[in-house]
């Protein structure tokens, strides 16, 4: 039975299509809108050797045409009827698309999101032209950015080889050049299927009306059956050794990454190490912005020193950064750092620190099903991970319930010296002409 | 269309035709004066979440010669500890409402205030009050922050566009006016900061009442206690800023180029000063803006992205401030592409000038441009943007109500003589921030003279 929630007071209606979509719909009638989101159950973590980031160039390829859109139809047909918020995305987790449209164009979006889940209209010329746009969106955000390269130096070092998490979503650019045709229709073939898909729609809509048009537009595709998941081995909690690794690097300062592994996203502890991320690193009033900026000087101000990445499938990360004031050296900014960590690992936060975490956490829960856009990649998100859009319900209570032993337990954990990797980089010096890495070990404790 | 796709599936063949969308009305505003300012309230019942912001005379045209960037740190600093309490239980207290603080800084005006759950907003709204009559701007505090704000300058000077962005500024204003700086200024000019200068400017522009907007359930909001609230203590008028003639004068046939060695991309910066706001051709130039750089398939994204994969994406906009204004194209391009996309810009900017919209575009961007303003106005934020937009440029309460009519009633001629009228095709600045040793050669081939900025 539907239920409510405080933190969640909408109604959610549930079906499954006998082609295996699931159709979530959450009415909403105080916005004349509709927003329709689909979740894929594909994402980087799919990839196999030599064709990383495919599932992202794929992803650009669903705006090039399917059987009855034109390349570039799907956006002129959303923006012609008064849509917008249109776009889509690829994590290492899952592909999403979505757009808001005026709820008397809820039919056509459905149209056009059925023509290309069933079909591709795509072309060596649009192959081509995507592959260059893909290789600036590389560039733009990682290769001719200061530090824009850290995550994805950062996942090759958080991740041992091979491991569906080990590799960036954007891809290299060797790869990217040796995408070809056969590569993307098989992916389509493989991945984009109903029964690897929830759609879901949020507004001024009425759940029959959206379930029979889904029946109408997605009912004749055929589902696949099968998705052959990716089977890493299990990771042990903790990475088992600290490192450190300083790469030099064409930016203008020092800077710190620290990545520390962790839960998966919905497991026991999950909500725990987001509570403890968020008490530690995140906000004006966390640990590590009184110490490091406002008692010590010693970095500069970040809403972010520590969050939670949530993956969704394997071992997830909680992840760092904080780049020295000036004139401090960056080894006495991680020393204070990781002493702030060990402090917390030690003896837990305070019931006033959980307060803090608890209000913040309640307001971000807020402001994300604020529109019906945000409503609906978030009920996507619940219903392809827990398999029941209900579970959103649960989500801010579960964090609401963590209390300071739970916290305790996990920082004891996780933010243990030998579940520590920091990449820290440096300013290419001035004759250098090579980068040089160089390893180091974790200071001692 | 591509009919002969070939597919397994079932797929419906025939377009939906969709019902038009239903008129869109702003909420309802309502003011008091009270305490020596204002109050401007929207009405947005049932909403979880609420929003306030202060507006005040204190925009980056007030700053003394040679403090440029003194607007935007005196008011980023007003959050860092007031005379009640320290930098951290300030911080605290905003966290502890689920309170996101929101600072707006401009050339004219500043905006700071917050988001937060509905049933906190008289809380927060004293947070607000106190940090702005009350801020401590304490020694410790300011240096701290100083340095950090340098410090951070200095990273952002580091990203590509940031240096071009100044240089078209200045190619556009003129060096010696300050709409040709940053609004945040440099690293340069961040070192003659202090904080005598910041409590000056506070004392100087930031004690006058301003006008406080909020939204919310306005029936279950006292707004003229919001008002005596924030304007407690508020003394003297706000003025507004001097603002000297631009002199900028840039040709289109001369490309300024700022060096970004080894860059595996080109961003561009190609442009001109446009009317305020006030400009009766502001509906037309929003709608054939939309068409020549808003919209994803809009002339230039479609250009250098969809035809030719020079760039991740190509956006033309207008800025419309109270008395000056701009039209900007921004595009990253991958650096052999360099000049060929420099060359498309212009072209498709002259054709835009020449020959207007087609009727199918305009069509496409009006329904756009009225869908979007549901979509875009969901959240109290929204709606406060909106607010803020009236109070700053003195608009009447359903300003937004009459723009949604009014663009229903655009003819396309208007749109076209508009384009005609507001972009100059000749007098374009065009800013390169890229890697000269590779750049220039291609920008001389295409018959561009090349101005090396100092930048």
């Amino acid at each position: 039975m539907p239920s409510t929630s405080a933190h969640f007071p909408w109604t959610l209606h549930r079906t499954r299509l006998d082609n295996g979509l699931r159709v979530v719909v959450c009415p909403d009638a105080t916005v004349p809108l509709a927003a329709v989101n689909l979740w894929y159950d594909v994402g980087s973590r799919h990839e196999v050797e030599g064709k990383h980031g495919f599932a992202h160039l794929f992803e650009h390829l669903m705006f090039e045409g399917s059987a009855h859109v034109e390349k570039g139809g799907h956006f002129a047909a959303i923006e012609g009827c008064g849509g917008d918020g249109i776009n889509a995305s690829t994590s290492p987790d899952r592909t999403n698309y979505y757009q808001t449209v005026p709820s008397g164009q809820l039919e056509l979006a459905l149209w056009l999101e059925a023509d290309r889940m069933g079909s591709l209209g795509l072309t060596q010329e649009t192959l081509d032209n995507q592959r260059e746009v893909v290789k600036n969106e590389r560039r733009q955000r990682y290769d001719n950015v200061p530090y824009g390269t850290w995550s994805e130096e950062m996942m090759v070092l958080a991740y041992p080889e091979g491991h569906p998490y080990a590799t960036s979503t954007i891809g290299s650019m060797a790869e990217l050049d040796g995408a070809e045709l056969a590569d993307f229709t098989a992916f389509h073939e493989t991945w984009y299927a109903p029964d690897n898909a929830v759609l879901t729609v949020v507004g001024d809509v009425r759940p029959e009306q959206v379930v029979a048009l889904a029946e109408k537009y997605f009912g004749g595709i055929a589902p696949r059956g099968s998705f052959t998941q990716p089977t890493p081995a299990p990771l042990p909690p903790r990475f088992g050794a600290g490192r450190h690794l300083t790469v030099h690097r064409d930016v203008p300062a020092p800077r710190l990454f620290l990545c520390h592994r962790a839960p998966r996203f919905g497991t026991p502890d999950a909500a725990a190490a987001s509570v403890l991320a968020t008490a530690v690193g995140r906000g004006r009033g966390s640990r590590l912005y009184r110490e490091l900026v406002t008692a010590r000087n010693l970095a500069q101000a970040s809403g972010a020193f520590l969050s939670a990445w949530n993956h969704l499938h394997f071992e997830s990360v909680l992840m760092g950064s904080c780049a020295p004031s000036e004139g401090v050296e960056a080894r006495e900014v991680l020393d204070a750092y990781v002493a702030v960590c060990d402090e917390v690992a030690r003896e837990g936060v305070t019931e006033a620190e959980l307060d803090r975490v608890r209000a913040v956490l309640s307001g971000e829960w807020l402001r994300e099903v604020a529109t019906a856009a945000g409503r609906a990649d978030a009920i996507g998100r619940f219903t392809t991970r827990f398999g029941d859009a209900e579970s959103i319900r649960d989500h801010l209570d579960e964090l609401l319930a963590v209390t300071v032993e739970d916290v305790h337990r996990v920082a004891r954990d996780l933010l243990h010296q030998d579940n520590r990797i920091v990449l820290e980089f440096r300013p290419q010096a001035a004759e250098a002409d090579a980068e040089i890495d160089t390893t180091e070990p974790e200071a001692a404790a | 269309m591509s009919e002969h796709i070939a597919t397994r599936h079932t797929l419906v063949a025939e377009r939906p035709t969709g019902a038009a969308p239903r008129p869109y009305r702003f909420p309802e505003v309502r003011r008091v004066t009270v305490g020596g300012g204002e109050v401007v309230g929207a009405h947005v019942p049932g909403r979880s979440l609420a929003w306030v912001k202060l507006v005040m005379e204190s925009g980056a045209l007030h700053e003394p010669v040679g403090l440029d960037g003194l607007a935007r740190i005196t008011c980023s600093l007003l959050d860092e500890g007031s005379l009640d309490r320290d930098a951290d239980a300030f911080g605290l207290a905003i966290e502890a409402l689920g309170a996101n603080w929101r600072l707006a800084c401009g050339w004219e005006t500043q905006e700071v205030g917050l988001d937060l759950p509905a049933d906190r907003l008289d809380a927060g709204l004293a947070l607000v009050a106190e940090a702005v009559r009350r801020p401590a701007f304490a020694d410790g505090d300011v240096e701290r922050f100083l340095a950090d704000h340098v410090r951070s300058l200095k990273t952002s000077w580091a990203q590509p566009g940031t240096r071009a962005g100044l240089a078209f500024r200045r190619a556009l204003f003129g060096p010696d006016n300050r709409l040709g700086g940053l609004l945040g200024g440099t690293p340069d000019t961040a070192l003659a900061l202090d904080a005598d200068a910041i409590r000056g400017f506070h004392a100087d522009r930031m004690t006058a009442p301003g006008t406080l907007a909020v939204v919310g359930d306005l029936d279950t909001i006292d707004l003229a206690a919001l008002g005596r609230t924030v304007f407690a203590g508020a003394t003297g008028t706000a003025t507004r800023a001097n603002l000297a003639e631009f002199a900028g004068a840039p040709s289109t046939g001369r490309v300024i180029v700022v060096d970004r060695p080894g860059a595996v991309q080109s961003v561009l910066r190609i442009g001109h000063t446009a009317p305020p706001r006030s400009t009766p051709d502001l509906i037309p130039i929003e709608l054939f803006a939309d068409v020549l750089g808003g919209a994803f398939g809009s002339r230039l994204n479609h250009l250098l992205r969809e035809v030719r994969g020079y760039t991740y994406g190509a956006h033309a906009s207008f800025g419309h401030g109270r008395r000056s204004g701009s039209f900007t194209v921004s595009a990253s391009v991958h650096t052999e592409v360099t000049a060929a996309a420099v060359v498309d810009t212009i072209g498709e900017i002259r054709r835009m000038h020449a020959d207007g919209v087609t009727p199918e575009e305009l069509a496409a961007t009006r329904a756009h441009s009225l869908g979007s303003m549901p979509i875009n106005l969901q959240t109290p934020g929204g709606i406060g943007g909106r607010l803020v937009e009236a109070i700053v440029h003195g608009l009447p309460d359903d300003h937004v109500t009459a723009e949604y009519a009014e663009i229903l009633a655009t003819d396309p001629d208007a749109v076209d003589r508009a384009a005609h009228t507001h972009l100059r095709p000749d007098e374009l600045a065009v800013v390169v921030e890229g890697d000269a040793d590779r750049i220039v050669p291609d920008l001389r081939a295409a018959n561009f003279e090349v101005l090396l900025s100092d930048v």
